[in-house]
């Protein structure tokens, strides 16, 4: 009986199953922006994803620098944080020191994410306007990478207004080409494109036989229902003849967007959004009179290109947001905790850029519409409610410590094609604002409300026959909490 | 946490047992002292709570507002909640400090808590090297591996010598075979035992910093010397220099000192040389390496990937940065040290002496003999010459001049002990080891030392 695995010495075994050799190699850095070649770019900036794999310690091991790897990491450096992470680039190097550095940077804010129950969904197409569905990135018929059979039961349920289905993968064969530089284009046509030209000959062959056979079956149909269509044998891309397949060439000269169609489903391209290119519904001209062609809304992915891991990136396997978090003295509440977000960069006055808001390591993209962040005016005491100004967000404040903070409602996460993080912020909540603060011990409500309303007041009375209490009128939670006994209007 | 907040400031209320006391059905619940303070503040809490209807705050609502009030007018069956809590709140009376009894109750409870529960198990600890060392017998492949023996260095600055040792490469290092890591630290306890037992001296050298604790943790286990420091060079090579004067003791068998008998052979006495080195960072010790080799001293070395392992007699392959690592073998090496130093006191306890007197002390043990024996003959003669000139006047009392132990007659003491001269001592020996030259049972080394001598 042969075994399939080689037999391995005693001490290979062990060296295999350690964890030494458990370590996965790096991937690939994020790609660089070429626009900031002429910026300032910084080499000690936190990268957009980690690379490499965060190693820890046992307390006891840390003070003595040991780390499992070659050599004892000098203690100066890796025993002054809270908690023990490091990021080891060489185990060993040619200068005989082990390259690593601090890997909190990373850690914590993955664990900082997590604790924002955070779910991931699929980004919303530019032309899609109005109230947006999220859509979770782990649904069936979004989570798919190859337009097998199987994933193509789950777009069953996926409707025609949400596109094209194959283009609601995130993974493609092709490049996007509309991410691509000229350099990159011409070598992808040069490198990949230009060696299949026969092999597209060939692609073009089958489907003008496929169109053909559909042609033929449906005038057989018109002509007399009685004929089975399978009766006649299909026309097969051997039977294509040469001045047919030119024929057939010239005609999608002159219709780019199936002569599109057909080459992305060649090359397997990523999508590209409708909006920008050339394809736009709205341009007539690339339209052949007297057909009938299908029109698919954007790919989630077509106007950002598809994301270089899974769309959720491994942070988070929620499919939703829409859980309600209880209060043990307000009840369930209808909106989430609040969270505490830094404004890294206020809005400038003169280049009118946007505010940039940290929230939980990454920065939040404010909402496009008219909430309380668009709100320019200085701390404008007539507005009144959620439209205030945020303090320091308009301008840099120097007299709060630390930096101005705000306390923002985040919606959703996806992640771009660089493999950024994307947080989208809604507008702000005050009563989840002033939950969340008391709860964190910034601000004493309740023990205020409960001091005012122990003073009895004098200003109104109602007659005496009408004293009863309003119903449904309790806030919070129920008034038995729950536990289905009388409440307490009973007693 | 939030709840336990508002219990306490609840509790401060006098008015909130009564309450619990008056709503039995609530009272098993945790929060049905505060439950009934709920009531009041609706207004307030309205800016709190879900609902997003209404305008929060501005408006007070009537019905709510009225129930909050005690009308004189009608007394009637007011849910009066209310009325107990507006009550003045009294101060609470003084209660008795029981910080010593609570303190005595919760030692108590934990005394009986103690050994309910999970029992955590030690796995590890990075002194437990220290606390109890492994042995030879401890020596796993696990062991090795958990202490990062196998790790060499960066895979270009290898020595191409160290290839029978290396299984592969990963992460960019030579990946050091456990198996022959095990193997030669086996082979080397061995040694290590071997000389422990026949009496050999044996010395620790680890100059790292941090490889303190590793060597003097070895030689004590295996009553052998350490060294922590930079190897002086020439202390072999050139000891007479080096350490002159160094204090050196005669044992026994038994480990115990012999006494002043040889304090004169240890005043002119060379410094020892060892008899094994084991070296545990034999890159910054080429010299004495080197000197060892000079000595014929054997010498024991842990060889990682970059360094030359024909410098060591007897090479351990593994890692030698990892001070896990070092401490492992340290221990080792001094465990099999110790095992051979307690077979050798066992044997000699039963009379079997594992180890050879030292040719120059058995020669000065032979020159001493034979002083006591000339001396003793010199008396007699000299009693004898007394005893003739009393009976017969024309006896010499002169010694023959071919003794050559004696150019002239040793002075003696009061009781009749000679008085020794050190300098005619070395002529005499001197002399006695021109004729043991001339003899064949001279041993190498003594001849050897002669000829330095000379």
């Amino acid at each position: 009986m042969a075994s399939t695995q080689r037999a391995v010495s005693p001490g290979a075994a062990l060296l295999r199953s350690s964890r030494l050799f458990s370590m996965p190699s790096p991937i690939a850095p994020p790609p660089g922006d070429m626009s900031q070649a002429t910026k300032h770019k910084s080499e000690t900036a936190t990268a957009a994803f980690p690379t490499h794999l965060t190693v820890t310690t046992p307390s006891t091991s840390r003070m003595v620098g040991d780390w499992g790897f070659k050599r004892p990491l000098p203690l100066k450096t890796t025993t002054k944080s809270t908690f023990p992470l490091v990021r080891v680039k060489k185990v060993d190097s040619i200068e005989h020191v082990t390259d690593f550095q601090s890997a909190s940077d990373h850690t914590i804010t993955l664990e900082k994410f997590r604790e924002m129950n955070m779910s991931f969904s699929v980004p919303v197409p530019r032309d899609i306007q109005g109230s947006q569905t999220l859509i979770s990135v782990f649904e069936e018929g979004r989570d798919f990478t190859t337009p097998a059979p199987s994933n193509l039961n789950g777009l069953a349920k996926v409707s025609r207004n949400d596109g094209d289905p194959l283009n609601l993968r995130w993974k493609f064969g092709g490049p996007w080409l509309a991410g691509m530089t000229d350099g990159e284009f011409d070598r992808y046509i040069s490198k990949s494109v230009r060696a299949r030209r026969s092999e597209f000959r060939q692609f073009l062959r089958e489907r003008l036989a496929a169109e053909k056979t559909a042609d033929r079956n449906s005038a057989i149909s018109e002509q007399d229902l009685n004929t089975p269509t399978n009766a006649i044998p299909a026309v097969k891309a051997e039977d294509i003849t040469e001045e047919e397949l030119l024929e057939y060439t010239r005609g999608l000269r002159g219709d780019r967007h199936e002569l599109f169609n057909l080459v992305s489903r060649f090359l397997d391209l990523a999508p590209v959004s409708n909006a920008d290119s050339a394809l736009a519904p709205g341009m007539l001209g690339h339209y052949m009179p007297d057909k009938k062609y299908d029109l698919y809304r954007d790919s989630p992915y077509a106007s950002n290109g598809p994301p270089i891991t899974h769309p959720s990136a491994g942070l988070s396997y929620l499919r939703t947001q829409n859980f309600m978090e209880n209060h043990p003295l307000y009840g369930p509440q209808h909106k989430h905790a609040s969270i505490k977000a830094r404004i890294v960069t206020p809005r400038f006055g003169v280049t009118n850029q946007n505010p940039k808001i940290g929230v939980n390591g990454f920065i939040g993209n404010i909402p496009s519409t008219e909430t309380s962040f668009s709100n320019r005016r200085r701390n404008d005491v007539s507005a009144v409610g959620s439209r205030d100004a945020i303090p320091g967000l308009n301008e840099f404040d120097p007299s709060q410590p630390g930096g101005s903070k705000v306390y923002v409602q985040v919606q959703t996460a996806n992640v771009d094609s660089t493999g950024k993080v994307q947080l989208r912020l809604l507008d702000r909540d005050p009563e989840a604002d002033t939950v969340q603060k008391e709860t964190v011990g910034e601000c004493d409500t309740f023990s205020g409300a409960v001091k005012e309303a122990s003073q009895p007041s004098t200003k109104f009375q109602m007659p005496s026959g009408e004293r009863k209490f309003m119903p449904n009128r309790r806030f919070g939670s129920a008034p038995n909490y729950g536990l289905g006994g009388p409440g307490l209007r009973d007693i | 946490m939030i709840i336990r907040e508002f219990g306490v400031r609840q509790g401060k209320l006098p008015a909130a047992q009564a309450i619990a006391d008056a709503n039995p059905r609530h009272s098993r619940k945790a929060l049905a002292a505060a439950a009934p303070l709920r009531r009041g503040p609706q207004q307030c809490l309205r800016a709190l709570s879900t609902e997003t209807s209404g305008t929060p705050v501005a408006t007070a609502d009537p019905a709510v507002e009225s129930a909050l009030q005690t009308n004189p007018e009608n007394p009637s069956p007011v849910p009066s909640l209310f009325a107990r809590v507006a009550k003045p709140t009294r101060r609470r009376p003084v209660e008795p400090d029981t910080t010593k009894a609570d303190w005595e109750t919760a030692q108590q409870l934990r005394r009986n808590l103690l050994p309910v529960g999970t029992k955590v198990e030690h796995r590890y600890g990075p002194a437990d090297v220290f606390r109890n060392p492994p042995g030879p017998k401890d020596v796993t492949l696990e062991l090795l591996m958990a202490s990062q023996a196998h790790m060499g260095h960066h895979a270009s600055v290898w020595n191409p010598a160290n290839a029978r040792y290396i299984y592969g490469i990963r992460e960019g290092i030579h990946i050091i075979s456990l198996e022959q890591t095990a193997a030669h630290l086996r082979r080397a306890a061995r040694v290590v035992e071997e000389v422990a037992y026949h009496g050999g001296l044996i010395l620790f050298v680890g100059t790292r910093p941090g490889q303190t604790q590793i060597v003097t943790q070895a030689a004590r286990l295996s009553k052998a010397c350490h060294l922590f420091t930079k190897w002086t060079p020439g202390t072999i090579t050139n000891s007479d220099k080096i350490l002159p004067g160094i204090p050196v003791e005669i044992v026994d068998e038994l480990d115990r000192p012999v006494g002043p008998a040889f304090n004169q052979h240890l005043m002119d006495r060379r410094a020892l040389v060892p008899d094994l080195v084991v070296c545990l960072n034999p890159l910054e010790n080429f010299t004495m390496l080197r000197e060892c080799s000079q000595a014929n001293v054997p010498t024991i070395g842990i060889i990682d990937t970059n360094t030359e392992p024909t410098w060591v007699t007897y090479a351990i392959p593994a890692n030698d940065d990892s001070l896990r690592c070092l401490a492992v073998i340290g221990s080792v090496l001094g465990r099999a040290g110790e095992a051979g130093q307690k077979r050798r006191m066992e044997d000699a306890k039963n009379g079997k002496v594992t180890w050879e007197t030292p040719s120059e002390i058995k020669q000065f043990i032979e020159i001493q003999q034979k002083r006591a024996r000339w001396t003793k003959r010199a008396a007699e003669e000299e009693e004898a010459a007394a005893n003739k000139a009393n009976g017969g006047p024309n006896q010499s009392s002169t010694p023959r001049s071919s003794d050559r132990s004696y150019g002239r007659t040793p002075s003696t003491n009061k009781d009749g002990t000679p008085i020794f001269h050190a300098d005619e001592a070395m002529a005499e020996l001197q002399a006695e080891v021109d004729v043991i030259n001339a003899e064949d049972d001279v041993s190498p080394q003594l001849r050897n030392m002669m000829r330095n001598l000379d």
